[in-house]
């Protein structure tokens, strides 16, 4: 028999400005010292359930709460987030978001400083934290040199020091690469075995960590909770088949690239490229892409993949002409890119940012589809016609009066692929796609683009997700110290 | 350009509020003086003391300062240009059409150097002070308050992105076909096309970061304690004494031999 640690009795929570509620009648319970688990939908309130445990809701994060957040028996709806804090520690999906100071050390104390804890015990609980996660030795690096995975360590480490009873975790490996996101995912296992936290997880596939998870919660897209079980009493395949857990992907199967049936439409022959050291313009710095050749044909779904900093955002770059090659040639449809003029180039190929909202520029989804004609001379019959279609193929229809800005994360991607769509490009480049989003988003995003390939656009994403170039690239490209390491084509799965 | 550099010299060791009290007397003596030989020694005393007295690499340092090198010398010419095209008495220079009289010359000399002798303490200040240091400065000496000070150190965090930002809308825009900076009507249109994403990003951000500093206790009622702490010592009070005895000296120096003045009424 397991105790409960926390309780939520008959919680309904509208956001302030809102009218519909995230979730109405939720009532659910989580596991003392076990790993909890909360799965669903994207949008079906996964995040605001941690808001609503951590006190953000509703004393932060401002709207209409009803019911009540039981912790160890007592009713804490009432009591602000500064002081639940003591018992719960939110890590939230971004580290980046979360950090307030400058160096790993500075913002290990932070939470103890505010807790008031006594300084001599501070310097012994950060180095303890330091050695647990293996960053023993980085007290005074500054975050901003950390990698992704060591963000997201420093950041469960700077609520650890704080000695919680419940640690919230919201998506914790969102944006992380596949080792990274195998670090976290340990690092989260050895807590919940070692060291006895209640850890209550959001997370968009559990499957790796199934065997850690003792109760599970799964939502529906309205926030109802449809299931509410202990995995003692639910089987592996069991959670396969209802769609709750995705298993592994196998790796695609690698052929030999064979281009000889396909049209080339991007070319690139030994092209070389190093950026200006910083200041001084004509001093060029180390070589990122190194004689680097590819060729990307009609209808190719190709992810171009590699660890951080190997040259694959500069590719792109160099591909729009954003940066002048300093060796070889780029040809488009048989043409020198610099043959081009820019707005031609732009309108035969497009380019979506790793933050969508960058690239928004008015305050109404219309408005912002209509800002791609500007350059463009057809009439207001033909630009309206596009505009309409764009809307009902990204699922757009409804939101056409409302700012992009206040959109989904997932709404705001489909937004900024149409706006690129809307010249009817032919090429479309999407630099890591599936940053920020959750699982659902990119499972639908995916399905978009390949729609589009099949409608004959050719897509190229930059991408560290393997999962997503299992499940959806026909053409994988690996790139190593900046040239093309593997170059295969490959049957999703 | 304006990020702090890591490492140990003389002036990163000193309080950031006495720093600040030195800089800031500073600026109140050389913006009252019209006469551009304080502003040239100020600027050249700044310029050591971050060198020497900071640490700072001086082709680190002339690298910095290159822009607002051209920036003055900008103002110093269009105000002379401007300067010289009127007619007055006591005419010293003769060019072409353009005529100075003292009064124009040490007017453009003292204002080029002005911009530049304030920015290079300005430059000495955030290249020698620790962002958290002056933070805690703030709250432990000048009994700021706690959040206000977090709340100014999590901005001080986001300023160096900003930039990022920036640079990546004006490349998602352009790539969307909309020339940047580029005619007439774009040179007015470009800033409020960056206005819009950029306020949203930082709004988000501060939105963010604000639940991530409530959820970590900040603003509890109980007393914080601190792991680092800023004190003003002896080197400090020396460091303030020896700054600002060395300028008065330099300024009364500058009074006898008729270097300093206040007005153009005592030039003339």
């Amino acid at each position: 028999m397991y105790d409960n640690i926390i309780e939520l009795k008959d919680l309904k929570y509208i956001y302030e400005g809102e009218t519909l509620p995230v979730w109405e009648h939720l009532s659910c319970s989580f596991l003392k010292n076990k790993v909890n688990a909360v799965i669903g939908p994207s949008g079906c309130g996964k995040s605001s359930i941690l808001s609503a445990i951590n006190g953000l809701i509703p004393h932060v994060m401002l709207g209409n709460l009803e019911g009540q957040v039981i912790l160890d028996g007592v009713d804490v709806t009432a009591v602000p987030p500064v002081v639940r804090c003591e018992r719960t520690g939110l890590v939230m999906q971004n580290p980046d978001s979360q950090f307030c100071t400058f160096t790993v050390e500075e913002e290990l104390a932070f939470g103890m400083e505010n807790l008031g804890v006594p300084v001599e015990e501070m310097g012994t609980r950060i180095k303890e934290v330091l050695k647990y996660i293996d960053m023993e030795g980085m007290e005074e690096t500054n975050l901003n040199n950390l990698s992704g995975g060591q963000k997201q360590k420093v950041a469960i480490a700077s609520v650890l020091v704080t000695k919680p009873e419940v640690l919230l975790l919201d998506e914790p490996t969102a944006n992380l690469d596949t080792e990274n996101r195998k670090m976290i995912l340990e690092l989260i296992a050895r807590l919940a075995e070692e060291e006895g936290f209640t850890i209550i997880i959001v997370e968009h596939n559990i499957a790796d960590m199934l065997e850690h998870v003792s109760r599970m919660i799964v939502l529906d897209a309205d926030g109802n909770v449809v299931l509410e079980e202990n995995t003692e009493n639910l089987s592996r395949d069991e959670l396969a088949s209802k769609g709750i857990i995705a298993e592994h992907l196998e790796d695609y199967m690698c052929l030999d690239t064979d281009s000889k049936d396909k049209e080339p439409i991007v070319e690139l022959s030994n092209v070389s490229y190093a950026y200006p050291i910083p200041g001084r313009k004509r001093v060029k710095g180390k070589t990122i892409i190194n004689d680097l050749s590819l060729t990307i044909n009609r209808g190719d779904f190709m992810a171009i993949t590699g660890d951080n900093g190997v040259g694959k955002t500069t590719l792109m770059k160099l591909i729009f002409c954003i940066c002048k090659a300093d060796k070889g040639q780029i040809k488009l449809y048989g043409k020198d890119i610099y043959d081009y003029k820019v707005q031609d180039l732009y309108h035969q190929m497009g380019l979506v940012f790793q933050n969508p909202e960058n690239q928004f520029a008015t305050n109404s989804v219309y408005d912002e589809m209509n800002f791609s004609f500007k350059r463009v001379n057809i009439d207001e019959e033909e630009k309206n016609s596009r505009i309409e279609e764009m809307l009902q193929r990204f699922h757009l229809e409804d939101y056409k009066e409302r700012s992009p800005f206040v959109l989904s994360q997932g709404q705001k991607r489909r937004l900024s692929v149409a706006c690129m769509l809307l010249t009817q490009q032919k090429i479309l480049f999407l630099d890591e796609p599936t940053f920020g989003q959750d699982y659902e988003n990119r499972q639908e995003l995916m399905k978009d683009m390949q729609k589009l390939v099949e409608d004959g656009v050719t897509i190229v994403m930059i991408t560290h997700d393997m999962d997503l170039v299992k499940q959806y690239a026909t053409r994988v490209v690996r790139i190593e110290n900046g040239c093309v390491k593997e170059d295969s084509l490959c049957l999703p799965t | 350009m304006f990020a702090y550099i890591e490492q140990d010299s003389y002036l990163h060791r000193r309080n950031p509020m006495i720093k600040l009290l030195v800089i800031a007397v500073l600026t109140v003596v050389v913006c009252v003086s019209y006469y551009p030989v304080l502003p040239i020694i100020t600027f050249l005393l700044a310029f050591a003391a971050t060198w020497l007295a900071g640490g700072i690499p001086l082709d680190n340092l002339l690298r910095r300062l290159l822009v607002f090198f051209v920036v003055s010398f900008l103002f110093m010419f269009s105000m002379l240009v401007l300067r010289g095209l009127n007619e007055e008495a006591n005419i010293v220079l003769n060019m072409w059409i353009f005529h100075w009289s003292e009064e124009d010359l040490i007017h453009g000399i003292s204002l080029g150097f002005r911009i530049l002798a304030l920015v290079t303490l300005s430059m000495g200040f955030v290249l020698t002070t620790r962002p958290r240091d002056l933070v805690l400065s703030l709250i432990q000496q000048c009994k700021v308050s706690v959040v206000h000070g977090y709340a100014t150190m999590a901005t001080y965090r986001f300023l160096p992105e900003l930039q990022d930002h920036v640079d990546s809308i004006h490349l998602a825009q352009e790539i969307r076909g909309i020339p940047w900076n580029k005619g007439v009507v774009s040179r007015f249109t470009s800033p409020f096309r960056v206005f819009l994403p950029l306020v949203c990003v930082a709004a988000r951000r501060g939105e963010r970061v604000a639940c991530a500093m409530e959820s970590r206790g900040l603003g509890r009622d109980n007393p914080r304690t601190y792991y680092k702490r800023t004190v003003i010592d002896k080197n400090d009070w020396v460091f303030l004494m020896v700054s600002l005895g060395i300028y008065a000296a330099i300024c009364i120096v500058l009074i006898r031999l008729g270097l300093f003045h206040y007005s153009f009424a005592a030039i003339k």
